[in-house]
């Protein structure tokens, strides 16, 4: 079992990030909290050692997306677009922000993770291959077609 | 696409409140962790303290239970008493078939030896056997055979009866019983046989103490020859003789 201290250090830099995951995934802020609890008691009770903090941050990414894969499955809210949490983040985020993000949630799941994971954590194909355990020409192929449904959704205007 | 995409979501942050209910909740997991762990703790120690308790009761019990002394009542009725740590009678057993009889309606387990004792001999079966020539003998084998004796010859054993109270070895409780029969009788079948009597232990089972004493007193007298097998009958005859006229007997000693 981890150490108190670790474990606070870990919610205060991986929060934001789950956080986020949840965001592409989940309805609203209770599922969120919900499953933050869980990714963080998992890694509580995990007694293998990370060999560095990107193998950690790697793994708390696979483990948050698997518990909200869990939630929704559990909660039977496959055909819920998340849009409606959203209006609860209106208060922090900018006009002009709001609507890329809503076209972002819009995608189907298997884009959102892989636009996710590479336009915002910067991983490349590969790695997001290892994480998701999905070839990286598959990942490749979702990075493609995510992006052209951007574009499409965006009106075209922008070059992604 | 990159700076918007990392703008947008930079605006995203889990909330103090967020932060805090995890914390709170891996606190709140760790306690019942805790709560778990020690009571699967007790629930594996449960066992061992039962054996624990279990092995002091069984000490407890045999240090207390376990026999320590014997005493032996021999008329021409046998009988033997074993007594625990806290002289009290955890075992009555008889050593002849007149022994059987009179213990046929006593209860004896869990008295006092005293009273165990004053009871076998007041008993309306022994009373018959105690007649004016009886020769009441109470044997004592223990590590503290001194007060079990002084306890005997204050009691109406010595006072009423005018019994003999003596001790024996604890070896010698081991090698009566080898040979059926109680420490009292064994004492004078051994002093016998060390005179030469002839005498084996199968004879001395159905003679009763009161002839076996006046045979000893013969030998210590200067008697030299051995039990012949016509005086044997008649001591046995002499014995079942002296049990028909017990009663007559017995009213004679009530007079006294």
């Amino acid at each position: 079992m981890r150490g108190e201290q670790e474990v606070e250090q870990a919610i205060e830099s991986y929060s934001d990030m789950i956080r986020r995951i949840c965001l592409l995934h989940l309805n609203n802020h209770e599922d969120t909290e919900d499953v933050l609890q869980e990714v963080f008691l998992k890694y509580v009770l995990h007694s293998a050692v990370f060999e560095s903090k990107e193998h950690e941050k790697a793994w708390l990414i696979r483990v948050t997306l698997n518990a909200c894969k869990d939630l929704k499955r559990k909660l039977f809210r496959h055909s819920t677009v998340p849009l409606d949490v959203l209006s609860e983040e209106a208060a922090s985020v900018m006009p002009e922000q709001m609507e890329l993000l809503e076209i972002v949630l819009s995608l189907p799941a298997k884009y959102k993770d892989v636009i996710y994971l590479h336009y915002y954590e910067g991983y490349t194909a590969k790695e997001i291959g290892t994480m998701l355990h999905k070839k990286e020409n598959t990942v490749y192929s979702l990075l493609s077609r995510g992006r052209e449904l951007l574009k499409q959704r965006l009106g075209g205007g922008r070059n992604v | 696409m990159y700076d918007e995409i990392q703008k947008a979501f930079d605006q995203i942050h889990a909330t103090e409140q967020m932060k805090q209910s995890v914390s709170d909740y891996l606190k709140q997991e760790n306690q019942k962790t805790t709560k778990n762990s020690a009571k699967f703790r007790l629930v594996t120690l449960a066992p061992v303290f039962a054996v624990l308790l279990l092995c002091i009761g069984i000490g407890n019990w045999y240090f207390w239970e376990m026999p320590v002394s014997y005493v032996s009542v021999d008329v021409n009725p046998s009988i033997e008493l074993t007594l625990n740590r806290r002289n009290r009678v955890t075992d009555a057993k008889s050593r002849n078939r007149d022994g059987a009889k009179v213990l046929e309606h006593l209860q004896l387990k869990g008295k006092d030896y005293l009273e165990a004792v004053e009871l076998l001999v007041e008993s309306d079966a022994m009373q018959p056997y105690l007649t004016a020539d009886a020769e009441l003998t109470v044997t004592v084998a223990s590590v503290k055979a001194e007060e079990l004796l002084s306890g005997l010859q204050d009691s109406v054993v010595a006072t009423h009866y005018h019994g003999m109270c003596g001790s024996a070895d604890m070896e010698t409780v081991t090698a009566a019983h080898d040979c059926g029969m109680s420490l009292g009788k064994y004492q004078i079948y051994q002093l016998l046989t060390q005179y030469g009597s002839g005498l084996t232990a199968e004879n001395c089972q159905n003679i009763s103490m009161c002839q076996l004493q006046q045979l000893l007193s013969q030998y210590e007298n200067g008697r030299s020859e051995t039990v012949s097998e016509n005086e044997l009958e008649n001591m046995q005859a002499g014995c079942s003789h002296g049990r028909q006229q017990h009663h007559h007997h017995s009213g004679h000693h009530d007079e006294q």
